[in-house]
Parts: C-alpha cells; sequence; structure tokens
C-alpha cells in the first residue's frame, strides 16, 4: 500500500524534471557534462554542433540549472520519499487531508524547474550586466523558499495551497522573463 | 606554502562533508520520530510441543488501523460493520480476549492484529468495567495429561471453566498494555489516545492511527523441527532443593519428608505471568515453612527424618520441574564424560551430582502447598483449606490426612495467630463431602508416578475447582486480609505436620510434654508471609531480597518480575536464585545449632562486602555477606521428554512426555503512526503517473516548438 505513495510521490517530484532530461538534455553530450559539472562552457562552445548559436549559452544556463536543481531536488527531498516507504505519514500540517510527502514532492518538482530558469536568468543578467535579473533571481529564490514556510503552518488554513500557487507564480513569472530574453535574442539574430 | 594551503583545504572539505553527512543523518532520525513513536511491547509468543505449536505468530509485519472495543457488542459491530474496509488492530479488555472473541475478529478477514489491555486508566480497563467471574485461560485440567491420572478414564477436570485458550495458535500478532511501571504506561497512554482518535473519527475520516507490530517468530511445525533446525530453546529453568540434614545420603535409610511448591506460572503474555494464586501462595507458604521450622528448638538435622523442601520451575509446562528431578534422584548418573574441575558431569550435563544424597525410596511423606491464596474473588468470603490426597491408593495418605485436619483444627493450641477480627482458616479434607477426586494437578504426582504409595497431601484453597485466576494474566492481586490468613494457616499446617513426622509423631495426642513444648516454638512469621508476598510479585527490590542480592545496587532496581519459567540456561531466574539463597540462610548451619561445647561456631561476615579480604571456604557459600554450609542446591527443569547431547543440542526423547520449547524470535516491537486512506494513496500515484506523462508529452511538443521557431536541436 506504501509502496503507491512511494511511486506516486517519485513521479510527482522527478517525473517533470526527468522528462525534461530525456527529451532535452541526454541527446546532447555536451548539455549532460554541463548538467553534471556546469564549468565548461568555453570549451564545449569549440567542439558544439554549431559553435558560434546565440542559444548555446541559453542552452547550457538550462541544463546547468537542471543540474543544480535535481542536484538540489534529491538532496532535499530524497530522505522524505525514502521514509514514504514505511506504513506511516506525516500529514502536511496547514493542509491535515494531505500528507506532508506529497505536498513535498510538488514543491520539489516546482523547485527544479525554478532552478533551470533562474539559473538562464542569472546568465542572461551576469553578461548583460543587468542588475533587475539578478535581483529577481536572488527575491524571487528567497520568495520560493519562504513560501514552503506555509506549507508547516498550524494558523494559516490551506497554507500549502497558497504555498504552492506562489511558487507556480513565481516560476510563471520567470519563465516569461526567459521567454522575453530568448525572444530579445532571435531579435538580435533577425 | 601551497602544501599548507591545499591541506588546510583539504580538512575544510573534510568538515564540511562530515557536517553534512551529520545534518543527513540527524534529518532522517528527526523525521523518523516524526512520523513514528516506538512504543514497549508485551508480546504473546509462539511455544511447541512434540506435536504442534501454541501462541502467536506473524510472518509480516502487521499493521492496522486501531479499533476500539469495550464490549462483546462492539466487536459483533465491528465484525458486521460492512464500512471497514482496511485491516485492523482491535484493542480490548484483557477479559474480552476469549476463544470465540478472537474466532469471531479472525473470521472477518478485517483483523491484524488484537491488543489485549490488562490493567488501565480509562473507565472501560478498570478492575470495576470486569465481569465478575473471567474464566481461566488453560485447559479444563491443567496439566493433566501429564500427571499422575493420565491412563485413568474420567479423570477429575479441575478447571471446568477453563477456556484453553493458551492452547491455541495465531497467526497473527496478540500484544498486551498494563500500566504496570512508567515504560508501559506512556506505551497505554499512547494507544488509548490514538484509538480514541480514531473512534471520534468514526474510523471513516482519515489519517487514522495505526500501529505496526514485528514479531516473527522462526521456529514453525513443533518442537522436533524447530530443534532440529536451532530455533527454539527448551522451556525451563533452574529449581531449588534444600535440607538441613547437612549429611544426608542415600543409604542412611532415614525417611525424608518433602515440603513442595510450584515457583513458576504461565499465562498468554510471559512478561505479565505472576501467578499470585496459582504459584506464588504455594511458594510463599514453602518459604515461610522452611523459616517457621529453623526456629525449632531441637534442631532438625537430628529427627528421625530428614526434612527435605522442593521448590520446583517449568511446573506449568507438563511438571518438567519435579519430573525430571524425580527422574534424575531415581536413576543412577553414569557420567561419561567428568568435568575438567569441579564438581558435576559435562555429559550427560549435571552442574552439581549432591541429588544422588537424595534416596527415592526413602521419601515418606510428602506435603505440598498448591493454591493457597484463599482470594475468592469477587464475593469475599473467608478461605478454607482443603487438604486433597490421591484417590487410587486412598490408604496410603488416610492417616497423613487426618494429621493435618487434627493439627489445622488447632489440637496443638492455637495453630496462627491471625489478626484478632480474623477466625484461623478452616482445613478441611478435601473428600469430607464423600466424593473422590484425586490429586488436584501437583508436583507431588511426579513422585506418587514413582511410587505411588507415598503418604501425599496436597493443600489447596479449592476442595472442586481451581480459582478461575489459573494461568491469568489479571493473576496479579491477593486479599491483604485472607490471602495472609490462608498462607499463614497452610504454612502452619504444614510446618507442624513436617515437625510431627519428622519426630516419628503421628497423632497429636501422642506427644510428649517435651515434644508439645518444642513443637511451640515453631511459629508462622506473618511479616515474612506479607513480604515475601509483595517481594516476589511487585518489588523485586524489596529489602528482605536486597538482604540476599543486593539488588539496589544495579543502576535500576527490578521491581515486578515474570513467573514465566524462561528458556533453559538462556534466562536468568531470579525467583530460583533468591529461593536458593533463602533456603540457603535458613537451612544452615550457623549460630542456631551449637557445638558439643555449647558454644556456638564461629561465624564469617563480610564475604560479600569485604569479599577481597573475607573468603569462605570450598564447602561453604556467601549468602547474605556470611559464610555457611548448607544442602541447599539447583536443579536444572525442562521437559522430560527432551533430552540434552553431547553437543549440548536438544533432541525429543520421548514425545509422550513434555517436551515443550519456545521459539528463538527477532526483536518484538510496536510503532504507532497515521495512515492515510488507500484511496488517497492511490490518488497520489495517479497525480504522479499523470504529471509525468504531461510533462513528456509538453517535452516533445516543446522540442518540435523550439525547432521550428529557433531552428535548433
Amino acid at each position: 500500500m506504501t509502496l503507491l505513495t512511494f511511486f506516486g510521490c517519485a513521479f510527482t517530484a522527478y517525473g517533470p524534471s526527468l522528462a525534461i532530461f530525456f527529451g532535452f538534455i541526454a541527446p546532447n553530450p555536451q548539455l549532460v557534462i554541463l548538467l553534471v559539472s556546469s564549468r565548461a562552457e568555453s570549451g564545449l562552445n569549440m567542439v558544439a554542433k554549431h559553435p558560434k548559436s546565440v542559444y548555446n549559452r541559453s542552452g547550457y544556463a538550462f541544463a546547468a540549472g537542471m543540474g543544480f536543481g535535481l542536484m538540489f531536488g534529491i538532496i532535499s527531498y530524497i530522505t522524505q520519499l525514502v521514509q514514504s516507504t514505511g506504513p506511516g505519514i506525516l500529514m502536511c500540517i496547514s493542509c491535515p487531508g494531505i500528507s506532508l510527502y506529497f505536498v513535498s514532492a510538488i514543491t520539489t518538482c516546482i523547485l527544479i524547474l525554478h532552478h533551470s530558469v533562474w539559473m538562464m536568468i542569472s546568465f542572461t543578467g551576469f553578461t548583460m550586466r543587468s542588475y533587475p535579473r539578478i535581483l529577481w533571481v536572488i527575491v524571487s529564490h528567497y520568495g520560493a523558499s519562504y513560501l514552503t514556510l506555509l506549507n508547516a503552518s498550524p494558523t494559516v488554513t490551506l497554507g500549502c495551497v497558497y504555498s504552492i500557487m506562489g511558487n507556480i507564480v513565481l516560476l510563471l513569472a520567470s519563465i516569461a522573463i526567459v521567454m522575453v530574453d530568448v525572444r530579445n535574442l532571435q531579435q538580435k539574430l533577425a | 606554502m601551497d602544501a599548507t594551503r591545499s591541506g588546510t583545504r583539504r580538512m575544510l572539505r573534510r568538515l564540511v562533508m562530515g557536517l553534512a553527512a551529520f545534518c543527513t543523518l540527524t534529518t532522517a532520525q528527526d523525521s523518523y520520530d516524526a512520523v513514528y513513536n516506538d512504543i514497549g511491547s508485551l508480546p504473546c509468543v509462539r511455544l511447541l510441543n512434540a506435536t504442534g505449536a501454541i501462541g502467536c505468530q506473524s510472518l509480516n509485519a502487521a499493521s492496522g488501523v486501531l479499533y476500539r472495543t469495550d464490549t462483546l457488542a462492539d466487536i459483533q459491530h465491528f465484525a458486521s460493520d460492512h464500512d471497514l474496509k482496511n485491516k485492523y488492530t482491535v484493542v480490548m479488555p484483557y477479559w474480552l480476549l476469549t476463544s470465540s472473541n478472537v474466532e469471531t475478529l479472525r473470521s472477518t478477514d478485517k483483523l491484524s492484529a488484537i491488543i489485549a489491555v490488562v490493567n488501565g486508566t480509562d473507565a472501560a480497563h478498570t478492575v470495576a468495567a470486569r465481569p465478575a467471574t473471567i474464566n481461566s485461560p488453560d485447559s479444563k485440567c491443567p496439566n493433566c495429561e501429564f500427571g499422575l491420572y493420565a491412563n485413568t478414564p474420567n479423570q477429575y477436570q479441575w478447571n471446568p471453566t477453563g477456556t484453553d485458550l493458551l492452547s491455541q495458535q495465531f497467526d497473527f500478532p496478540i500484544y498486551a498494555l498494563n500500566t504496570m511501571d512508567d515504560r508501559n504506561i506512556m506505551s497505554y497512554n499512547a494507544v488509548i489516545q490514538a484509538v480514541n482518535i480514531n473512534r471520534f473519527k468514526g474510523y471513516s475520516s482519515y489519517p487514522l492511527k495505526s500501529l505496526q507490530f514485528h514479531s516473527f517468530m522462526w521456529a514453525a511445525q513443533d518442537t522436533g523441527t524447530c530443534l532440529r533446525k536451532g530455533w527454539c530453546t527448551p522451556v525451563g529453568g533452574a529449581s531449588v532443593w534444600s535440607t538441613p540434614s547437612l549429611n544426608i545420603s542415600s543409604s542412611d535409610n532415614k525417611p525424608i519428608v518433602v515440603i513442595s511448591a510450584a515457583m513458576d506460572s504461565r499465562s498468554l503474555f510471559h512478561d505479565l505471568t505472576l501467578g499470585v494464586e496459582s504459584s506464588i501462595t504455594g511458594m510463599v507458604t514453602v518459604l515461610a515453612v522452611a523459616e517457621a521450622l529453623s526456629r525449632s528448638s531441637i534442631p532438625l538435622d537430628t529427627m528421625q527424618k530428614h526434612i527435605l523442601y522442593t521448590l520446583f520451575t517449568a511446573e506449568a509446562w507438563g511438571f518438567s520441574g519435579s519430573q525430571r528431578f524425580v527422574q534424575d534422584i531415581s536413576s543412577p548418573v553414569n557420567c561419561i564424560k567428568p568435568p575438567a574441575s569441579g564438581s558435576g558431569c559435562t555429559y550427560p550435563f549435571f552442574s552439581d551430582l549432591d541429588f544422588q544424597h537424595i534416596n527415592p525410596a526413602n521419601i515418606d511423606i510428602i506435603l505440598e502447598a498448591g493454591q493457597v491464596g484463599g482470594i475468592t474473588s469477587p464475593a469475599g468470603g473467608s478461605p478454607t483449606l482443603y487438604a486433597h490426597i490421591d484417590n487410587l491408593q486412598p490408604t496410603a495418605s488416610a492417616a497423613l490426612l487426618t494429621q493435618i485436619v487434627q493439627v489445622g483444627s488447632g489440637a496443638l493450641g492455637n495453630t496462627t495467630t491471625p489478626p484478632a477480627t480474623n477466625a484461623a482458616v478452616p482445613v478441611q479434607a478435601a473428600n469430607g463431602d464423600g466424593t473422590q477426586r484425586g490429586l488436584p494437578p501437583s508436583s507431588a504426582m511426579s513422585f506418587l508416578k514413582a511410587r505411588a504409595t507415598i503418604p501425599t497431601v496436597v493443600l489447596t484453597d479449592y476442595q472442586k475447582q481451581m480459582s478461575s485466576f489459573t494461568s491469568q494474566d489479571l493473576d496479579d492481586t491477593w486479599d491483604p486480609v485472607n490471602t495472609v490468613n490462608a498462607i499463614q494457616q497452610a504454612a502452619s499446617v504444614i510446618s507442624k505436620t513436617a515437625w510431627m513426622q519428622a519426630q516419628g509423631v503421628s497423632d497429636a495426642t501422642l506427644m510428649t510434654p517435651a515434644q508439645q513444648q518444642a513443637i511451640g516454638s515453631i511459629q508462622v512469621n506473618v511479616q515474612l508471609v506479607q513480604d515475601l508476598l509483595l517481594c516476589l510479585t511487585r518489588n523485586y527490590s524489596c529489602p528482605l531480597i536486597d538482604g540476599y542480592l543486593n539488588v539496589t545496587a544495579s543502576p535500576s532496581p527490578p521491581t515486578r518480575l515474570p513467573h514465566y519459567a524462561g528458556t533453559l540456561y538462556s534466562q536468568s531466574q531470579p525467583f530460583s536464585i533468591f529461593a536458593w539463597n533463602f533456603l540457603a540462610n535458613v537451612t544452615s548451619v550457623k549460630g542456631v545449632t551449637q557445638n558439643a561445647t555449647g558454644v556456638p561456631p564461629p561465624q564469617v561476615t563480610g564475604c560479600s562486602s569485604r569479599s577481597e579480604t573475607v573468603q569462605c571456604t570450598s564447602d561453604q557459600f556467601c549468602v547474605g555477606d556470611q559464610c555457611i554450609q548448607t544442602m541447599t542446591r539447583y536443579h536444572d527443569a525442562f521437559g522430560v521428554g527432551l533430552g540434552m547431547a553431547e553437543d549440548n543440542s536438544y533432541f525429543i526423547k520421548d514425545a509422550s512426555k513434555p517436551t515443550w520449547t519456545e521459539s528463538t524470535w527477532d526483536p518484538v516491537g510496536l510503532r504507532l503512526f497515521d495512515v492515510t486512506s488507500p484511496g488517497s494513496q492511490g490518488g497520489e500515484l495517479a497525480a504522479g503517473i499523470v504529471l509525468t506523462i504531461v510533462s513528456i508529452v509538453l517535452v516533445v511538443f516543446g522540442r518540435r516548438f523550439l525547432k521550428k521557431t529557433l531552428k535548433v536541436d
């Protein structure tokens, strides 16, 4: 019975990021190296399929972010996930109807994606010296983290819903920024 | 410089990694503690004999949602409630744990485990909530298949209301809760709080509180199988025998007066086995007799007959202690492998061979104290003691029976000195109503099986039917007035009868004036009876036991210890150890007897408190800080159907005799936690799968989109 929870939580937490990994990153060995090491951009550019492509940097940033995100997702959630194979569960304090394992799985899923887009924004921010972007990454990082405190809030009813919704909103905002940057690049190319 | 820097860096890295590992471990333990509450456990375990198994087993770690039943109606409601779709752990008062109720629960397919509350603070678990009579869980005639009348047709059923729950086999865990100490009170409170939450939620609004049990028993099938695999150990321990006659010899042709009782008892939960009425009252009686007789103004070792005290263990398991003792004293020891040093024999194993001094042919009479607690629960009323004799050879014991009744009637003057408000406990012949029932289940049967004509009287507080407390976990209390009076009277009657017998007097009226005066010196110490009752039940660290064993020196002095016999050589035998010390002390040659010059022999004290300077001689023992000489010995007790091979393994020697073994088991444990409904767990899995599939679809479309718009792979 508890295996249901384990697989449910595992798919929820890592399913989307693994889909992205296998869909976007795994086919490209350079991105896999970046995902694991995040430190070989210039070298990799030389052996890239399109060494001069302006999208290389975005792709590298995404892969590096995904690597960072997966690392975060595994370290922060694996203990709980292993625990979920046991018969007992811990209920989410703010949402007593849902197990904390599942709420954490959703949060983990979102935060892994967050890391990917944060890395892309940071790359752009630092290359273009765009301080608002850097600031956004820092602030939204803190925001996303502090929002998860609502999960354990005994006073805020349905705190976990606010936490997840807030995180999704932040993620969408970050994605919007990334899309704008890519559009700019595209226009520059055109 | 660089080397230093890289060294520092390496150290730093190690520190960080160590810290990270520590944090991870701490987190894992913390999160385990947040989910699970490990609680103390009192399990029912698996026991086996030559033909099968009894007790509890659980192959998997069973877990079930806690469900509370306080009455029979609750159990029936549980069985008929079709809205209950999970597996459940049923919490019930101990008295509801009957064969029929267990069968009702088991047949529902909803039962995961049972928790029986022996004593609790909740209204449903108090003494007041119990029904007037709770039937004994033992068989209708406990151990009679190994007794004197095993081959007699229509043998008398001494426990006619016995439910025989103890001999059943359960393939699910049964655990007990009992508020007997702090740890168990915590367990009880945790479980009751959890089950009350579930009841409040109507057992339907998840999360609900669930309990998981680990109680895997290694042994399967029967004793023969598990002994071959080494997955069980014989039930047994150490019996104790003692005599004031230091020079007892098998060839002295001096008759022996045996005074006997059992030390152990049985019940479903071995950690809770006390058996106050079942066996402790008898044990206290024999110890009180030994103490009373030690005050005889005529030294016991100068009398016409030897006096022999025997306290047998594993008696609840087919009279294992007494049968093995009788078997060993009856057959010459053929020591194939003598020990490298010291006494005894390595193979066949005997820790000493002094039991050979006891010649079974010299056993002249047997006086046994059975259930003598007079706990006439619950109606109250004053107890009566009944003297039982064998009905196959009734004439052999007739004279002894008359003497016992005569002594009990106060023919020697006031036999007891009970509190002023209570009359002396009367002693009657059990066959006074004209019905010959024979002996109730008793150790004396083992002697009579060897030689049926030994005059034997078994003293009990019942005439026709054993106490309903027999072999119950609830057999943990006594009546402060009746029980003490009954034990005192039993001890008084046995000690005086034994004294007269040892003096060769069979009729009180024929005693010489000197004897009449001397027998007055034998008075049972009421305070000792009270102390022993308390020490042997609730407080093993009482001053009496502490005086012998210095138990209070241990970091956690023991209080209530179980009276289950235990497993042979692998569990400590606290009551045997105490009985040995007590008997050794009261039967020993100390200052009581005086030598020819009228000067007491010198006493050597300090052998325990100043062991580095004071050492006893090789024929002495250090008892209660004093060097004494004593003929007090332990004697191994385990089923006579079992034999011990040269390599210390056991095998079945005779399947028709007692062959009880206890399964080895993994550490047992209970943990309490929340569970979600199976439906919501399925929902989580569905959500995870859907999310992953949607992501895969999005990734596929995303790749196409990027390829089209940005022209990248």
